[in-house]
């Protein structure tokens, strides 16, 4: 069994101060193994990007972040010094953002952005980056300001930025979810593609389970700030355990063949039971006492797959 | 270059404003009561004489030719002579002489103004919340609130007469000495530098905290780029504009905080020189200095608004 | 009002404004001394608990002479800047509603006024007018003129394209209505806040004017002509001059935290929208 690239054990974020805390993350544990792509699934409100932030230490403010574990390469990454993770970030961890616009500066252009991320890099070099990405006219491109160019040639021209930096580590944070339906094709094939030649570790957050059916080999479902069920792709989303899963994987199956709703997620995204119960509670259709009598641990189940839920474990 | 268009076109309409000032300033000047001739001359002064003295200066003919004459006579360059100062020296000469004056105090004093505030406002910026948040804020606060003569009163105060670093009066031309105009200059400078320094910390660090949230700045972060690199290229540089924009709005206020302060130094510029007309009853001095000072605010706002530009790139083709 | 209220900074600001327009109204009803009354025998007096200002080369008692002017330097501040938000908002929103040419060249007549550094005009006008207590105002009048055009230009233009004015134009409301009932009230707050530092800014520049002796003339006091006085004997006598500054700070020290509260409290992005 190989080292994992990236270990968490029990991640909490909460945000707030002056005495309303909430807890946006409540003891997240996952590990990221060279090479491979997890995903991040869950609804608003689930915690998914916010976990991704935290990894990288990007929260805004007044947010608090620790874990018991946070390993990167065997290495401790909570009590490491500020000035060594800036030498991380960047070089072996890398994010790329749900919106494109907004991480570029206004008043710079394609080309001063890009030339930050390779040292020494010459016209040339920057032309071939944007034209590796799909970007036509890539010289003109480079001149160009944000503002004048559409979302999708952001992104491409942000992930030519990110794999430039050849990081072991990527964070993406539903990076196709502003993008139209045929650009986003288009993105997700190119984010794949790279990830595959360079063999990068790729976290991918998204809250569409086809998108992750495509490009994840591992899933981990989250739900009020909790993984509610991880394992292998195909495990997961051929045989669904925890009904959240189930209730997701109808929803987008509904969406593409329009079959008849085995069940229907009912009530608001965000929505979780207090203190001691199973967080879905309250909107699960198969919700028994045990559920709300004790919150449920995640519990491995066999050959990697691991649910958190009293009916399974 | 895209920025020559924007150039011809705000040129153009400094010279619309500049001629409608002079002609705004001309005609207000001549619907003021009172006779200038008998101000000059005296109420003793006999009709013959008050006759001579209107025919000189062109005030028996019609207003409009009046207005013409001395638009031509100006625009080449002749300011005409003032009525009492120097028996009839050369408006033009005077302010030639009294310019430099004016300028050199003005440029002191917004350069501190600028220095002081970058400091300032990058301190409360980055320690907001903070007890240097909060210092520096109220020191801008209350800046804002102090007339700038009385400052320059306190400072002579504290500065001159209480330390003696610096002269009370008096002033040294940079042209005789330069280390000595910074040295008398120092304490006037500074009392019309005050409350603009106020005003600059407040807009840099209200725009310097907007910009250290966007999103821009966590994209940076997230590329490994350092706290220097973000905040100097991410940060301040797109928290420029709003600030040099406030700069140009303050030159306004500094180029009539030079009236004051010029008559408290002794500092021989153009603003003493309008307050000497505007008792003497001097029209043309005090045409001339109006219009002097519009000038000047009209350049200064022309330079700031291309500085403007230049820094945004979403203003241009 | 109650948001006015928990905003520290405009309860301090108005507090202080309270208490400077209360001093000044009731000062010379307090005060034993008369603002001219001169006591020969305690010339350029130190400030003390009989003077608590001190006196000046007359005799004076400063304090009275301060609150005195204070009044004076109020009235035509208020007068001049109470002018400028009138007219200023009547021709920027009728500039506003005609549009097109009337618009070009209100606009255009005011960033001409505006051009010219705010003193500068002022001391023009006063060569122009004659000096005196009420050309003073007038000057103050003609000077915050462009501000309030200008202002209420922009935000009126803004609230026309409103929905509710459209349907207000449609039910044949008369102009005149529509400009009082619908658009004034919308643009009321950045107005006042305006207002509020004209006035403040009036104080400055009736100070200043009266201060080279192109004001207010005496033996009217304003604080202007007490600083002028205090001027020539600066060095022995320095709280003439000192302390009737700090009376004017401390009134702009309460208008200006008073303007920026109400900013605070009438920004958009701060409101909560019902």
């Amino acid at each position: 069994m190989t080292e994992p690239l990236l270990d968490v054990e029990d991640l909490r974020v909460t945000f707030g101060a002056n005495g309303s805390v909430s807890e946006v993350v409540g003891g997240v544990s996952f590990s990221v193994y060279p090479g491979e792509v997890l995903g991040l699934i869950g609804e608003s409100g689930s915690g998914k990007t916010v976990t991704g932030l935290a990894l990288l230490r990007l929260l805004p403010e007044q947010a608090r972040a620790d874990a018991r574990r946070l390993r990167y390469r065997g290495r401790d990454l909570s009590g490491m010094r500020g000035r060594d993770f800036d030498a991380l970030r960047g070089r072996e961890l890398a994010m790329i953002f749900q919106d494109p616009v907004g991480a570029f500066n206004p008043v710079k252009t394609i080309r001063w952005h890009l030339a930050g991320t390779v040292a020494g890099a010459r016209e040339d070099d920057l032309a071939r980056m944007l034209d590796e990405v799909g970007i036509r006219d890539p010289r003109r491109v480079l001149g160009c300001y944000p503002q004048q160019l559409s979302g999708g040639m952001l992104q491409r021209a942000l992930i030519a930025m990110v794999f430039a930096l050849r990081p072991a580590l990527i964070i993406a944070d539903e990076p196709t979810t502003n993008l139209d339906n045929i650009v986003e094709g288009q993105i997700l094939a190119l984010i794949r593609t790279r990830q595959r030649e360079l063999a990068t570790s790729l976290i991918f957050v998204t809250h569409d389970l086809t998108i992750a059916h495509a490009i994840c080999d591992r899933v981990a479902v989250m739900y009020a700030g909790e993984i509610v069920e991880i394992g292998a792709t195909a495990d997961v989303i051929e045989r669904p355990r925890h009904p959240y899963t189930i209730g997701l994987l109808n929803t987008a199956r509904s969406l593409e063949r329009r079959d008849e709703l085995l069940f229907e997620i009912v009530g608001e995204p965000g929505t979780r039971a207090r203190g001691q119960a199973c967080r879905f509670s309250p909107r699960c259709p198969r919700a028994t006492p045990a559920c709300v009598a004790s919150h449920p641990d995640l519990v491995p189940i066999f050959g990697g797959v691991a649910v958190r839920c009293p009916l399974h474990g | 270059m895209s920025l020559v268009r924007p150039l011809f076109e705000r040129s153009f309409a400094l010279i619309v404003l500049g001629l409608a000032g002079a002609a705004a300033v001309f005609f207000l000047l001549r619907a003021a009561p009172g006779d200038p001739s008998l101000t000059v001359l005296g109420d003793n002064a006999t009709p013959e004489a008050v006759a001579a003295f209107r025919h000189h200066w062109n005030l028996d003919r019609p207003v409009l030719v009046q207005f013409w004459l001395w638009l031509v006579q100006t625009l080449r360059g002749d300011l005409g002579t003032s009525l009492t100062i120097s028996n009839g020296t050369s408006i033009y000469d005077l302010l030639a002489a009294r310019l430099p004056q004016t300028a050199f105090i003005g440029v002191y004093s917004i350069s501190i103004a600028i220095v002081v505030s970058i400091f300032a406002g990058t301190i409360a910026a980055l320690q907001r919340g903070r007890a240097g948040d909060t210092v520096a804020s109220s020191f801008a606060a209350v800046g804002v609130s102090m007339p700038d003569f009385w400052i320059a009163y306190l400072l002579i105060y504290v500065f001159a007469l209480g330390a003696g670093w610096f002269p009370s009066y008096g002033y040294t031309s940079p042209s005789k000495s330069f280390i000595g105009a910074l040295h008398s200059g120092f304490l006037p400078a500074l009392a019309i530098a005050a409350p603009m320094a106020a005003t600059f910390t407040r807009i840099l660090r209200t725009s310097l905290v907007e910009n250290l949230h966007k999103d821009h700045v966590r994209a940076a972060r997230a590329f490994g780029h350092g706290w220097v690199h973000v905040f100097v290229h991410h940060v301040f540089r797109n928290a420029l504009i709003p600030f040099v924009t406030v700069i140009g709005l303050q030159i306004r206020y500094l180029l009539g905080g030079t009236v004051v302060i010029e008559r408290i130094f002794g500092i021989p510029g153009v603003g003493a020189l309008m307050v000497d007309g505007a008792f003497g009853r001097d029209y043309p001095i005090v045409q001339a200095c109006a219009l002097t000072f519009l000038l000047c605010v009209l350049t200064a706002n022309l330079i700031v608004d291309m500085v403007c530009t230049g820094l945004n790139p979403k203003a241009r083709g | 009002m109650r948001a006015f209220l928990k905003h520290r900074l405009a309860v301090g600001g108005a507090l202080i404004t309270l208490v400077v327009f209360g001093a000044v109204a009731l000062g010379p009803l307090l005060s034993p001394y008369s603002p001219t009354e001169m006591d020969f025998s305690a010339l350029l007096a130190p400030p003390s608990f009989a003077h608590p200002f001190g006196t000046d080369s007359f005799g004076r008692d400063v304090l009275t002479r301060v609150l005195e002017g204070a009044r004076i330097s109020l009235c035509v501040s208020l007068a001049g800047a109470s002018a400028a938000l009138a007219l200023g908002t009547a021709c920027g929103l009728f500039a506003a509603y005609r549009g097109g040419l009337a618009d070009s060249v209100m606009m255009r007549a005011s960033d001409l006024l505006f051009s010219f550094p705010s003193f500068v005009l002022a001391l023009f006008l006063m060569v122009v007018l004659g000096f005196g207590v009420t050309n003073i105002a007038l000057a103050i009048t003609l000077v915050y003129f462009p501000i309030f055009a200008r202002l209420s230009r922009n935000l009126g233009a803004v609230v026309l394209t409103e929905p509710w004015v459209q349907a207000a134009r449609l039910f044949g409301q008369s102009t005149a209505c529509i400009l009082v009932r619908e658009i004034l009230p919308n643009i009321a707050a950045p107005l006042m806040v305006q207002a509020t530092i004209g006035v403040a800014f009036g104080i400055v520049i009736e100070a200043g004017l009266s201060f080279l002796g192109l004001g207010v003339q005496p033996p009217t006091p304003s604080l202007g002509t007490i600083m002028a006085d205090g001027r020539e004997y600066f060095g022995p006598a320095p709280w003439v001059i000192t302390l009737t500054g700090v009376a004017i700070s401390f009134a702009l020290l309460g208008l200006n935290l008073l303007g920026d509260g109400l900013r605070d409290l009438s920004d958009p992005k701060l409101r909560s929208r019902p």
